[in-house]
């Protein structure tokens, strides 16, 4: 038997050759993760507190104009119930592979409400899925752990895996290029529009793959940023840093959004955008409201809920959809014309939506999931 | 943070990625939970980014970052929960198609012993070891006396040497 010194030297040359299997951080999550952390840090110690009052400043595309509001009154506290709308349900079908109940996702509806992207996840096995008309289908994508992520009118389907991003288009798949430098799997679509322009990320960076330009990825102005969604007219949203919005035309030019507000949601002419808030006395969480803007116009009005809510997704008609107590028993609502309409459930009211819910272009058509699987609503 | 910041950041964070996920695998036994390590020593490492980026040894520092969250999350019930319920051979890397020798089951062997060392004696030996810290550094990092370095330095090296010869395991794994 060797004595202790040797044996250190033996265990240090056998540690040092030991092959390490390839990493799979990424470094953009990492990023926002920072960026949520930094925010909440920044909050508690206060140095964004403003007494009773936010100024909001939004750059219209063509124009730089400013407005100052205050918080909503009440925005977040329950006053009156409000009435169950008129909203029909229906259950949409998932795929049960596993021979167990595997999780159901709902992540896009395209803006006629035909086409509904998803995914069904067990495990560490995930499938991607388009629902056709109510009707089911499992996209065999060509990584692991897929998942479609957004559809466009036309039933073009973006989405991604452990392989990286592709397009689904009349049966056939087609990879999506990470930027230069990076590796595939970093490819990550966000959103599509009605031309077949997708957005999304390589890593770190905010990227559009053109419609025009089939296999081309280029980055946006800037570079580094997290994009959240492209309207049918070519307009990006995202921000860059700590909410630091940007909004990018469709030339190709970035334009700056003073901080506090962050764009989140893109359709049509509208933007929802996120509102950083000083409450007097929270200091636990992160204060927020949202703004529904129109950006050829310019018009803005707050959002607003009985209860705490957060937008997940907006229609070409200014029509929003929500989760309503995001943090517990949360349920799916529809605000329309200020009308808060709660959308009634399936059998679990317990069940609590993890994607959506996705609103089609004209605010009538509605999916999303819960714990008892995907549901349709026709409002 | 400023645009240029995050850029600053971004750069060394791919930098030294791939430096932390080796020291996190060797800490964690398991790539995915190295993965996690890693990530969350990057999402600190953002909120204390404006100040860190002046530190003369950042790469000594983030390095201790890493091995505490590496601690600190190995104190969490869920974290023994899952590590334990994770038979060895699934913790093993994937070596598909990778050449089938001695020398590769030894480097096997090791990293499955490492995992049942306990967790600060197994940083110490990676951070001696993996990293060549002196017995000093290896004290800050860990916050503890250099005697505490030496002493877990001598028990982890005889764990080893009992779980690679095969020996009955003595002693918690935690």
């Amino acid at each position: 038997m060797t004595n202790h010194g040797e044996y250190a030297n033996e265990f240090r040359d056998t540690l040092q050759a030991v092959p390490v299997p390839p990493s799979r951080v990424d470094i953009g999550e990492a990023l926002r993760a920072g960026r949520r952390r930094e925010r909440v840090h920044r909050l508690r110690n206060g140095s964004l507190a403003v007494a009773g009052a936010v100024a909001v400043a939004v750059v219209s595309v063509a124009v730089v104009t400013t407005f100052r509001t205050t918080a909503p009154p009440g925005a977040t506290h329950p006053t009156t119930a409000w009435p169950v709308g008129p909203c029909m349900v229906r259950a949409l079908p998932a795929p049960s592979w596993t021979g167990q109940p595997p999780i159901v996702g709902v992540t896009d509806i395209d803006p006629s409400g035909r086409y509904v992207t998803g995914y069904s996840a067990y495990g560490m096995t995930g499938r991607a899925l388009l629902w056709v008309d109510g009707r089911v289908r499992v996209l065999d994508a060509p990584g692991e752990l897929d998942r479609a992520v957004a559809v466009n009118s036309a039933g073009t389907v973006v989405g991604y895996g452990t392989g990286g991003g592709w397009v689904y288009d009349g049966g056939r798949f087609t990879k999506l290029p990470a930027l230069p430098g990076y590796p595939p799997a970093a490819a990550r679509p966000v959103a599509i529009n009605s031309r077949g322009d997708i957005v999304g990320q390589s890593g770190e960076m905010g990227v559009i793959w053109p419609a025009h330009m089939p296999g081309e990825v280029r980055a946006v102005e800037g570079g580094l940023a997290t994009i959240t969604g492209i309207s049918d007219h070519g307009v990006i949203v995202g921000h860059v840093g700590d909410n630091e919005g940007r909004l990018w035309t469709p030339d190709g030019t970035q334009h700056f959004q003073p901080p506090g507000f962050e764009s989140r949601l893109i359709a049509g002419e509208w933007v929802v955008g996120e509102v950083g808030i000083a409450r007097g006395g929270r200091t636990n969480r992160e204060p927020h409201a949202y703004v529904l803007w129109n950006w050829t116009t310019d018009a803005r009005k707050w959002l607003r809920a009985p209860v705490d809510f957060v937008p997940t997704d907006v229609g070409e008609s200014g029509a929003v959809v929500v989760r309503l107590s995001p943090e517990q028993a949360t349920r799916p609502a529809l605000l329309r014309d200020g009308e808060v309409i709660e959308l009634p459930r399936l059998a679990d009211p317990r069940g609590q939506p993890a994607e959506g819910p996705v609103v089609s272009g004209d605010g009538r058509t509605i999916a999303a999931d819960g714990r008892t699987g995907a549901e349709l609503w026709r409002c | 943070m400023r645009a240029e910041l995050e850029n600053e950041y971004v750069q060394y964070a791919r930098a030294c990625t791939a430096r932390l996920h080796r020291i996190a695998y060797m800490l964690c036994g398991d790539a995915h939970r190295a993965d996690d390590v890693v990530q969350e020593t990057l999402a600190s490492m953002y909120v204390r980014w404006p100040a860190l980026r002046s530190v003369d040894s950042i790469d000594a520092y983030v390095r201790t970052m890493l091995v505490r969250s590496f601690l600190r999350e190995r104190r969490r019930p869920w974290s023994r929960v899952r590590l334990d319920g994770v038979p060895p051979e699934t913790a093993r890397p994937d070596r598909s198609g990778a050449p089938v020798g001695d020398a590769v089951e030894d480097r096997d062997r090791l990293v499955r012993a490492l995992a049942r060392v306990p967790a600060r004696q197994r940083a110490v030996l990676v951070l001696r070891f993996l990293c060549d810290m002196s017995v000093e550094d290896v004290a800050t990092t860990l916050r503890c006396s250099a005697g505490t370095v030496k002493s877990q330095t001598s028990h982890g090296l005889a764990a080893m040497r009992r779980l690679m010869d095969g020996a009955p395991q003595v002693g918690s794994t935690r």
